[in-house]
Order: C-alpha cells, then structure tokens, then sequence
C-alpha cells in the first residue's frame, strides 16, 4: 500500500501530485527516513498509473534528495536536508491561494482571517484537552 | 548511432468512405514505442472502423497505415503473433472451456508464456474447465485478456475492451495491462474515460471521421483550463471570441469559459485583459480528460452556450 | 503442420457428436441397403422410403458437419476472433480437405466398397465408376456446400443464402419456361455421352476451387461470392445452351460408309398437329431406317433439322432431345418449327433434312440361364432374379452397354413344372405362349448428381408386343443379350421436299 495519503485528482499532471504528497508526507515527518518506498512497478499498480509516470515522479524525487536507491533493498526514503520554513510554505501555496481567494470572496478581511487561523491552530496544538476538537 | 525508433503505429491520410458515407476522413497519426494510446470519440466517431483498418479486417478506401513497420494490408499469418487484438464484440468460441481455448491458441504462438499464462489465470481467477459461453460478459473479456497477453505482443489493440464491465472487473484487466506497459504498446479505444486517463500516455479524438488532436495526454491536460472570472454586468460583449474558447457562458457579472489554447496564467490573465476590460478574479483550474472530451464533443456538434441569462444550450 | 494437427484435435473434439451422427447412419445404411436387394426372392425387405429417408439424412448430416467444420474457423464477415490469430491460410485449409477426406470421402468409400463386395462385385472391375461417382459427389455436392460455408459466418445464414440460390434458380427456370422453349427438351442429354457434361463440371469445379482460394488466401469474400454466382449462372447459361448448339454433337462421328441408311419418306400429307400451339408449329415426319444389319442396333439420344425454303431461306434447329431406338421399319418424328420461321417458310414446296445423334451397339453372343427367382449370376450385367412378369437385376453404377432380356411366357400361371419348354432361340411361339422382354441397364448417371450405394436393384417389366398379361415359366430357358456399345454416330437423312400444310390463313 501507498504510505502516504495520495488521492489523484484529474487534470493535473499525476507525476506532480506523486511528488507534491510525497514530499507533504516526509516533511511533515509520516514517513521517516530509511522507510521503504514503493517500487516503480508497486507505484503504478497501486495508483493505476502509467509506469513511466511513476518512474518520473519517482525519478524527481530521488533528484531532490527526498528518496535514494539502495542497491538489494530498492527504494528508501532519504534523509532530506532540512526543510526551510519557506520551503515547507511553499508546499502549502496552492491552499493559502484557494483560501485567500474563498475569504476574498465571501468578504473576510486578512485580520479576521489570521485570527481565525491562529485558533484553528491552537485547537490542533496536542497539549490542549481532548483530541483536538471542539 | 542512434536511430529513430519505427513508430509501432503510423497512419497517412487514412479514408474509408462507405459510398458517400464518410466513416473515417483523412485520419494520420503516430503511435510510439512503449506509449498508451488512447482513442477516444462519441459514438459513431468513427474508431472500431480505424482500429479495424489496422488490422487489416477491413479494407482502406485511401490512405496507407503501417502497424510494427510493415503496411497494414499486409498483416495476416505469422505477423499476428506479435499484435493482440480484443474487441468488445469478438465471438469467442463458446463451446469451448478456458482451458481448451488456451490449448488450443497457444501452439499459434512461439512467443507464447506458459508462465504468465498461468499467472494471469490465478490473477484472475478464472475456472479452467468451465466452458465460455457458461461464464459471464466479464468472464469472457479476462479469457480474451489472456489469450492476448501470454505471448507479450509487441502491440496490443483493445476496441473498447471496458464496455458492459462492472467496476471490478474492469480494475483486474487494467490491473493486467499495467504489467505490460513499456514492453507492449497499447493502443486501445474506450469509453472508459475516467480509467484509462491515470494510465494512457496520449491521447487522440475522433469526431465524425476526423482526428481532432492527437497528443500527449500531459500536453493535452496542460492546454485546457477551466476559466471563471467576473465582469462589470453593464459590459458588452467582446467583438469576436477566440476559437480557443469553448463552451462560453456569461451570466450577469460572471463569465466562465473552457480554454483548448492555454499557455500561462500570465498569457491568459492578458488574453482575457484584451477582450474583457474589467475583468478580475480570474481562476483557473485543470480538467478532468471526461471534462475535455465533452467539451470537444459538445462544441463541435455546434452546441453553443448563449450568452446573457446563462441559458445553456 | 503443427498447426494443422492442432485446428485437427480441435475439430475432431468440437464435432464427435456430427460425425458419430453420420457414422451411425452410413452404418445403418450398410445394414439395411444389403437387405433391400431382395428381388422376387421370399424375404422382408425393408420399406425402399427408409432406405431413401436414411440416404437424405445422411447427406444432411454432411452437410451440417462441413457446414459447422468450416464455421469454426470462419473467414468472413468483421467480427471474429480467429481472423486476428497468427493461422496460416494453406495450413487452415489443408486440415479442413484432410478432415472431410479422413471422415467424408474415406468412409463413403468403405462402405461403397463393402456394399459392392456384399453385392457379389469384384472392385477392380468398378474402381473406375466409384471415382468417377467421387467426382460427381465433390462437385455437386461437397463443393457447393463448402463454398457456401467459407462466405457465411453461420448455418442459419448459409441456409438462407442455399434458399435464395434455390429461388433464383426456381425462378429463371420458370420464366425460361415461359419465356422460351422447355429447356428439357433442349440439346442433347447430360447422360449421353458427350463431352458438354464433364466441360460444365470442370468449369464448375475451377470456379468453386478458385472462390476457396481466395477467400481462405485473402479472406476477399465479395469476390468469392461473385465468382460462385457467376459460376452458377455460367453454369445455368452453359447447361441451357451449350446442349443444343453445334458443339454438342462434337464426338459424334458422320456415318458415311453403307449400310444403314436414314430416310424420310416423303409423300403422305404433312399436316400440322396442333394448331393452337402457341409457341411452335409441329408436324409429323414418317421416317425410316433400313439396312441395320442383323446384331446391330442404335439408341438415339437426339435429332436437329435443317428446314430450306424454295427463295433460299434456311433454318436449322438446336439439337433436342429425342430418346428412342431406332426401328427398321420406321415412325414418325415430331419436329417443332417457331411460327415466325414457318410464316417464312409456308406456302411452298420445303426441303427437309435431319441428323441423328446416336450410339450404336452389336450383340454379343446370348447367355442363358433358366428363369427363377433365385438371384443368379450374369456376367457384365450383375445378378438377376426373375419374377412372375417381371425381371430384377442387382447391378452396379456404369453407362455404356446394356441388355435385353427374353423369354416366353404363358398366358396362363405356369405352374413348377412347365409341360413343354421352348425354345427362347426360336422365333416361333409355341401356342399359348409369347415372346416376353424388357430392356435392362445397369445404373446410368442420369442425373448430375452421386449415389451413396453403387450397387442397386433394378427392375424391368417383361412385356410383349402387342401387350397383354403373360407369366414366366420356372425353369424354363431366359435369354440375356449384351448390347455392346461400338461407336457414336450421327446419322443424316437425304433432303426430302416435302410441303407444309396447315389451317392457316
């Protein structure tokens, strides 16, 4: 099974999204390094996808460090080098954009927007009671 | 030295006319080595008759297609152990079992895998001795699967081999082409659009006869957006939308369209800036390849959205 | 060859139950086609609408085998799964021949076979004749059946095509009928001896061959389909014109030497016979042979005329059919003349020539056996039993010679015993008794398609000149006659002027 989630949505190049969740999934840390990486071949029968776009997603992510080839294990992830926090907000653009936009829209200003982020992250923060939810 | 790979399929200005009925109209198109060519079309479009052209079961009016680098009309005998065929409508010998069936094909093959026969047996799970007019629609379809897959054809033709298929079905015999992809080229017609879009790697349209496009589905998906923006009500309309556009509506002050042409954002934003002085809020988002082929499939039947009340055609 | 032994096991599995089918019937058929060779013999013989009905399902059963042999690898028609599979055509096609030889051909030849040796026939004598009925039996019949098969993808649609075939052929018939004269009595006959027979056969069976090739070589079923019409209907055109033009009498050698003469004998008034026929004006010609000499005979199978108007005008006939022997002291011969040509030709002394094509025939030295109802032996006949008025010889399939039989009978029943015996060799009847006799054949191919048994029963009404009711004597002396064929000839009468006379205006 693919450890990390993926749900591949139509339109959008599917080797992009493969590798926009993989590395989602080793930065926020659910796959650690040493894990073992589906094959290109385990990839492709999982997703339902053309082995050759596995094979570049795959391809992109060993380029950028994220997965390395083991010669008798296959592939693991790596260690990445230390994500930057722009980096890692890079990884979320897509939906502070549609966020934006959608405030934008309904008529929420940039302040009562960043409050209302600032207690979604409080009620996520681990050390509040329950499992964070209201 | 490196030398162009021989495409595994080639069409020139395929025609094939029945009397003045045009079936198929000046169709060329290139299908390379290890791809995933996937021909899709309405209804009538025209490609059981294209795909039927290359296997030389019937006949061109005019124009020459070349399958695995010798011309069409020449593929008979030894040259089909390299290229699987399965149709939709094939009539499979009922009275036979599955296991009579594969007995029976398999010495037509050198090629043919004993190995990955009985590995794709298991993998379907077909009974051997039950025969094939005892089995269900879909049953027959992983039969035919089989007898096209063990001797790993250089070309595999599929004419709408998903139709009529539930759902889980259809994932076990897509399950099986996966494993073939890179060293058999699939070419392959469907329906099935939501299924085959993860997998092919081009894609081509028929309508009515003519291929509309014929292109990478990467290509493909980058060039069709979804465009909604807003606009003053009170605007006119532009002189003159582009080609590119399809499916135009407006209602009041919103405006969406469907872009075959796009390049950018960029390039878009000002496109669109051109035309539609006050237009803001402008988004984009990718289509799935169910999305395009109704668009194409809508537009060229000369459905037209109108403009103004957002009454859609 | 690998591939013809494998499409070979996978016939002989998927079609088991047809041949087993044909087997037991052809089984039956030797069985029972032994003991319908009863003759006047005591005995049960089995109802001769068996022994028909089973030969009818037997041909059946082989149609349906060729039929579902040739559909399970069917070339015609978009949508099959064998078309796209890496066969090669010769392969294909030579395990289809091999099969229908192996389990067609082979046992209808055994069991010929068996049925001859059962009938008392040496084979060498008659291998000619079973290859000959072969032939017979692949161009009428397996070829025809084979090339509807290879151009349908099913025995519901080649039937349909066999039905519109029959139709059409109904059809033209009808109207050539109506139309024309009565083909039957057209040109000279297909089992004379000519060569219009085997010419329209071999044509027949290139154009067959030829639509198989290329339908099993290219899978081009349009083109095969038109070459098997075509073929039909050259073959319809062939057999309705070919028999009676010129080039039927080819073969037919003019009889120069003396001495028997052809003549017409002028002098009695011509008239015309029917005169509201429609489409032709018949007269009747008296004619006359003379110097046959003693031992000779001859069976005419067809005449022409050749009709000469005193300004000049000619026409001559087609060849028609006209089955008879040849008397020494003569008859009278119908000739039909279209009106149109006997408006030119009336009104005026007309000169009158005709041609016969015949076969001619010298007795061989009599044999004779005592009559009785005992199946016994004559050589190059077969084996003949006599019955109380009537003669049954079990013989084998041939053309050619013939025989006739003679005895005497008696007006009264015979009793065991017969008080005196005569002498069949005497011309004189004893009183009380009188000459009685038939004319005997061994089994022609009167038609132009094969027979499944080669021995069969023939029988012959014994009869006397004049008529009457008379009744074999047991024991007593029955004589058979060979008719030995010599050679064929066309005979020609003088030109006779005769004058046509009719009720006309």
């Amino acid at each position: 099974m693919t450890p990390f989630p993926i749900s591949l949505q139509p339109g959008l190049p599917i080797s992009d999204q493969i590798v926009y969740a993989a590395k989602r999934a080793i930065i926020a840390g659910q796959m650690r390094s040493g894990d073992a990486f589906p094959s290109v071949r385990a990839l492709s029968k999982e997703l339902r996808i053309n082995p050759n776009t596995a094979h570049k997603a795959v391809t992109e992510l060993i380029n950028a460090g994220l997965l390395a080839m083991h010669p008798g294990i296959g592939t693991v992830v790596a260690t990445p080098p230390d994500a930057t926090p722009s980096e890692r907000t890079r990884l979320l653009g897509r939906q502070i954009e549609e966020l934006v936009v959608e405030a934008r829209r309904l008529g929420v200003g940039q302040d009562e927007l960043l409050r209302s982020i600032a207690k979604q992250y409080e009620l996520l923060t681990p050390n509040t009671r329950g499992h964070g939810r209201r | 030295m490196s030398e162009m790979p021989v495409p595994t399929i080639a069409t020139h200005a395929l025609t094939r006319m029945y009397g003045s009925t045009v079936a198929l109209k000046d169709v060329t198109l290139t299908v390379e080595p290890g791809s995933v060519y996937a021909l899709v079309g309405p209804n009538g479009a025209g490609k059981t008759t294209l795909i039927q052209l290359l296997m030389n079961l019937q006949a061109a009016t005019s124009g020459s297609a070349e399958v695995l680098g010798m011309p069409s009309t020449t593929i008979r005998g030894a040259s089909l152990s390299r290229i699987g065929y399965i149709s939709e409508s094939q009539e499979l010998p009922d009275w036979m079992t599955v296991r009579g069936f594969l007995d029976f094909l398999r010495p037509f093959y050198p090629g043919w895998d004993a190995a990955l026969e009985a590995q794709l047996l298991r993998d379907f799970a077909l009974p051997l001795d039950r025969k094939l007019k005892h089995m269900s629609r879909g049953m027959r379809m992983k039969a035919a699967f089989i007898s096209a897959l063990s001797y790993r054809p250089a070309l595999l033709v599929l004419d709408e081999p998903f139709s009529g298929l539930d759902p889980l079905v259809r994932d076990e015999l897509i399950e099986g082409l996966l494993d073939r992809i890179g060293e058999t080229t699939l070419f392959l017609s469907s329906h099935d659009l939501a299924e085959i879009e993860s997998f092919a790697s081009h894609v081509g349209y028929l309508e009515q006869g003519q291929l509309l496009f014929s292109e990478e589905m990467t290509a493909l998906s980058g060039r069709f957006r979804r465009v909604e923006f807003q606009v003053d009500p009170a605007s006119g309309p532009p002189p003159r939308l582009p080609e590119a556009w399809m499916e135009f509506e407006r209602s009041g002050s919103l405006v969406r369209f469907t872009h075959s042409q796009f390049t950018s954002e960029g390039e878009a934003v000002a496109q669109i800036g051109t035309l539609f002085p006050t237009a803001a809020n402008m988004e984009f988002s990718p289509l799935s390849l169910r999305s395009i082929f109704l668009a194409n499939a809508r537009t060229h039947r000369g459905l037209r959205t109108r403009t103004e009340n957002g009454v859609s055609a | 060859m690998n591939q013809i032994m494998n499409i070979f096991r996978k016939d002989l599995r998927h079609l088991r139950v047809e041949l087993l089918a044909s087997w037991t019937i052809m089984l039956l058929l030797d069985l029972l086609i032994p003991k319908s060779w009863v003759g006047f013999q005591p005995g049960d013989q089995p109802p001769a609408i068996m022994v028909q009905m089973l030969t009818l399902l037997l041909f059946a059963s082989w149609v349906l085998l060729i039929m579902r042999l040739v559909h399970g690898e069917r070339l015609a028609g978009l949508n099959q799964f064998w078309t796209t599979r890496p066969y090669v055509w010769t392969s294909l096609l030579c395990e289809k021949a091999i099969f229908v030889l192996l389990f067609v051909y082979a046992p209808m030849l055994l069991s010929q076979i068996y049925l001859l040796h059962r009938g008392g026939f040496a084979i060498g004598q008659d291998a000619a004749t079973l290859v000959h009925n072969l032939l017979l039996f692949t161009s009428s019949f397996v070829l025809p059946v084979v090339g509807i098969a290879v151009v349908t993808t099913s025995f519901a649609q080649a039937t349909i095509v066999f039905l519109g075939i029959a139709a059409s052929f109904a059809g033209v018939y009808t109207a050539m009928i109506f139309l024309g004269e009565h083909s039957a009595y057209l040109g000279v006959p297909r089992y004379s001896p000519t060569f219009a027979a085997p010419l329209e056969t071999a044509i027949w069976i290139v154009f067959l061959a030829v639509a198989l090739l290329i339908q099993y070589r290219g899978r081009e079923t349009r083109k095969a389909i038109a070459l098997l019409g075509s073929a039909a209907a050259v073959l319809f055109f062939l057999s309705m014109t070919l028999a009676g033009s010129a080039a039927a009498s080819a073969g037919y050698a003019t009889v120069v030497d003396p001495p028997t003469v052809a003549s017409i004998v002028p002098g009695d008034e011509i008239k015309l016979e029917h005169p509201t026929n429609p489409r032709t004006a018949v007269y009747r010609i008296p004619e006359q042979f003379s110097n046959i000499a003693p031992g000779t005979s001859f069976f005419r199978w067809a005449e022409r005329y050749t009709l000469t108007a005193a300004n000049g005008y000619t026409w001559t006939s087609n060849w028609r059919m006209d089955l008879s022997t040849l008397a020494p002291k003569g008859s009278k011969e119908s000739i039909d003349i279209p009106w149109n040509v006997h408006d030119r030709l009336a009104g005026g002394p007309v000169a009158l020539r005709m041609e016969f094509l015949v076969t001619q025939y010298e007795d061989q030295p009599p044999y004779t056996i005592p009559v009785s109802r005992e199946y016994q032996a004559v050589p190059g006949l077969g084996y003949c039993s006599a019955g109380d008025n009537a003669l049954a010889c079990r013989t084998t399939f041939t053309w050619g010679d013939y025989f006739t039989y003679a005895t005497f009978g008696r007006e009264g029943y015979c009793g065991v015993q017969p008080t005196m015996v005569p002498d069949p060799l005497s011309d004189a009847a004893p009183p009380g008794y009188k000459r009685i006799g038939t004319n005997l054949e061994r089994i022609g191919f009167a038609s132009p398609f094969p027979l499944f048994s080669p021995v069969n029963v023939n029988q012959g009404f014994l009869w006397a000149a004049g008529g009457g009711s008379y009744h074999t004597c047991p024991g007593s002396p029955g004589t058979f006659t060979r008719r030995h064929v010599v050679r064929r000839v066309r005979l020609e009468t003088q030109t006779a002027t005769i004058v046509l006379k009719d009720s006309a205006q």
